[in-house]
């Protein structure tokens, strides 16, 4: 009887120990379970304030004035519209205005214009425009008069003797005959830069000469096979003398004014020296056009990446987008926002905003704004660089490559067996993912006793994991004290204060900690004595006995219960297992991977293990008895 | 704190206990026939699916552990004897 009561009192205590231990229910908030790829939302890996409607980017990096709004960039990616800087009115200052972009998905907020404060120094690349004296249209071809490519060009000039001027530039006035006037005649001054060289003698001369031909039309309109009349002339130089000329140009009486040419000449020999040049009268159909205001209007690209699964298998797609805005001058009192483009989802890579001028630049080579997905990460919290993975979406899991084959480690646990201690060797045998992104291998590192249970996770290398990290096994955050693998210090002694001798709690915490040791206190003290114990003659034998017997602690260790065929035992490639069509030369004759042989397995290794239990029960037990003096384990 | 301190002394008699007994050195075979062990087992566990692989670990750590205990025992009783003049049963 006594006996029984002593048993039901061992059970008890063993029953209330277990309860107050640090896994008992309530002691403590739930600890995330590390034997199955968990949801990406860990704490540690950054996932910040992440929404159900999705991530949003602030782009720092642009934030180039802290004063003015519009210094503000907001990138707005997948989920729904919201946010991402605020939609709103146009904002009008500095003599130029720009609506204000809604940031539906992608956008902007451009408040700030030339001629403010915010804009001083125009480096700001959201100022825009930029520049205080900026111009519409600027950028629109000059109006040349009618004269193609324009009416100046370079000349050389000559002189009778042994001097010879220098090159300068002529410029030829605008005619002002019209298209077609009859019989077209008319003159023009051509004015030539002249600036002989200081070591030029004074009094010196030089001549230059252009030539001027009248293309003229017949009265029927068809165009003259004759020249009209050429109205070479020009000669002229400096010190005293005029560089000032006036050609004459006209038809013959009958004839029609078309257009004209004009090109440099050799003074001496009267043979051009240049190309052609041309003046269009105004209504020619070839005169050039004068573009006033032009049409434009914006074309927003962005690269996105998608994740797809093909076949079952993760992997990614880039694919552009593309919206334009409405038509609009750089004249206009109003220009439209940038348009949004939406990754669908997708995470955004490169951005780029496109004036697109129909009239001269219809393939928007003018790219007035781009930004790029920094490839550093600087700035973006996991939540931003893997807005796919929102809300838990993605798995963050452990991958090993074999021979090129990427091998899901929570699939293949043998593969992944010490992993954390053979990265190092080879990173590049292991892969750490968060879904189909590729992320640092130290991500990871939670998964460290997951493939090696006697290891813990404060053993990992300081700096170069997160920090440890835990969560409720659907993925939330967890808001309370973890399951603590590390205790805090105790505070032992307790704080001593006024009178605390006189507390009985007080007192018991300093009993307590007098009397109950710490597991780091005893190993310092082992540690403090120096002992090498497998160097002592008692441990040499015992260090001796772990290295042969310890392997065979290691007996279906590591063991991937889902592989079914078992040890291979390779043959020559030119075997007969080989010719018989047996897998490259490989045989798995403990293979158990279909009935019958899956049943028999199941069934023989349900029986031996008992076989085997049962036998160690006894050896051992009739061991432990004869070393006490009973005859057997097994009462009679 | 207190067993702490204790443990500390043990700890530091029990180096200096040991100390006093010569050692000598491990020959290189058991460190091979513990390398042989290695890769044996590493064989042995692909025929994890016909013998009882788990239950042979454990039952050898069970006896294992068993024999630690009759060597305890055993030793503990030599020692003892010393102090009793041959009473009790070392063996």
């Amino acid at each position: 009887m006594r006996r029984l009561l002593a048993l039901f009192g061992v059970l008890g205590v063993s029953l209330a120990m277990l309860l107050a231990g640090p896994n008992a229910p309530g002691a403590a908030a739930s600890v995330i379970d590390l034997t199955k790829p968990v949801p990406v939302n860990v704490p540690g890996s950054g996932l910040g304030s992440i929404g159900a409607t999705g991530a949003t980017i602030t782009d720092a990096a642009r934030t180039a004035s802290s004063t003015g709004a519009g210094t503000n960039i907001a990138v707005k990616m997948g989920g729904v519209a919201a946010a991402g800087g605020a939609a709103g009115a146009a904002t009008t200052a500095g003599g130029a205005a720009v609506a204000v972009a809604g940031a539906a998905y992608v956008g902007w907020e451009i408040g700030t214009f030339a001629g403010t404060a915010a804009c001083a120094g125009g480096v700001d690349l959201l100022c825009w425009p930029k520049d205080p004296e900026w111009v519409p249209d600027a950028d629109l071809p000059p109006d040349t008069a009618g004269f193609v490519p324009s009416n100046s060009f370079p000349v050389v000039g000559a002189a009778p003797g042994p001097t010879v001027g220098p090159e300068t530039t002529v410029a030829v006035g605008t005619p002002t005959t019209p298209y077609l006037a009859s019989p077209g005649s008319g003159t023009v001054q051509a004015v030539f830069a002249v600036v002989q060289p200081s070591s030029t003698p004074s009094g010196s001369t030089a001549y230059y000469r252009i030539w001027f031909g009248t293309h003229c039309r017949l009265s029927s309109g068809a165009v003259d096979s004759v020249l009209g009349a050429n109205g070479s002339a020009g000669a002229y130089a400096k010190d005293g003398l005029s560089n000032v000329a006036n050609v004459n140009y006209g038809c013959a009486s009958t004839k029609k004014l078309d257009f004209l040419e004009f090109r440099a000449t050799d003074y001496a020999t009267g043979s051009p020296t240049g190309p052609s040049y041309y003046w269009y009268p105004e209504t020619h159909p070839d005169r050039p056009e004068v573009i006033l205001a032009a049409q434009r209007h914006w074309l927003t690209r962005g690269q996105c990446v998608k994740p797809v699964t093909v076949g079952g298998v993760e992997g990614v797609e880039t694919v552009w987008v593309e919206a334009i805005s409405a038509t609009f001058s750089e004249g206009d009192p109003e220009w439209p926002k940038y348009p949004d483009v939406s990754c669908d989802g997708g995470q955004l890579k490169r951005l780029e905003v496109h004036k697109i001028t129909p009239s001269f630049d219809p393939d928007g080579d003018d790219i007035v704004w781009e930004w790029d997905y920094p490839t550093d990460g600087s700035g973006l919290t996991t939540a931003e660089k893997y807005p796919e993975c929102a809300a838990g979406a993605c798995l963050l899991k452990l991958w090993r490559i074999v021979d090129g084959v990427e091998m899901d480690c929570f699939a293949h646990e043998s593969l992944c067996a010490g992993w954390w201690s053979l990265r190092t060797a080879d990173p590049a045998v292991y892969q750490c993912r968060y879904g189909a992104n590729a992320v640092a291998l130290s991500e990871c590192y939670i998964y460290r006793p997951t493939f090696e249970p006697e290891a813990t996770l404060e053993t990992a290398v300081e700096g170069e994991i997160p920090e440890p990290a835990y969560a409720n096994p659907d993925g939330s955050l967890d808001s309370g004290e973890p399951t603590d693998p590390n205790p805090p210090p105790r505070n032992c002694p307790p704080d001593a204060g006024f009178l605390s001798f006189l507390n009985p709690f007080w007192l018991f915490d300093t009993l307590k900690c007098a009397f109950i040791p710490t597991s780091a206190g005893l190993q310092a003290g082992w540690d403090n004595a120096d002992v090498d114990w497998c160097s002592t003659a008692a441990g040499v034998l015992t260090c001796s006995v772990e290295t042969v017997m310890g392997p065979f602690l290691q007996l279906g260790v590591g063991v991937d219960p889902e592989d079914c065929l078992g040890a291979e035992i390779q043959f020559p490639e030119a075997g007969m297992l080989k010719e018989m069509g047996t897998d490259g030369g490989s045989f798995y004759p403990f293979q158990a991977c279909e009935p019958p042989a899956t049943t028999l397995s199941e069934f023989w290794l349900g029986i031996s293990s008992g076989i085997v239990y049962l036998g160690a029960f006894l050896t051992g037990g009739q061991m432990l008895a004869r070393t006490i003096g009973a005859q057997d384990s097994v009462p009679a | 704190m207190i067993l702490e301190w204790l443990w500390a002394k043990i700890a530091g008699f029990l180096g200096w206990l040991l100390s006093l007994f010569p050692t000598f050195t491990v020959p290189d075979w058991v460190n091979t026939i513990g390398s042989y062990a290695t890769q044996g087992i590493t064989w042995v566990n692909g025929l994890h699916n016909w013998v009882p692989l788990e239950a042979m670990r454990v039952s050898l750590g069970f006896l294992l552990g068993c024999g630690a205990v009759v060597l305890a025992v055993r030793g503990f009783r030599i020692v003892l004897s010393l102090f009793t003049g041959g009473g009790g049963g070392a063996a």
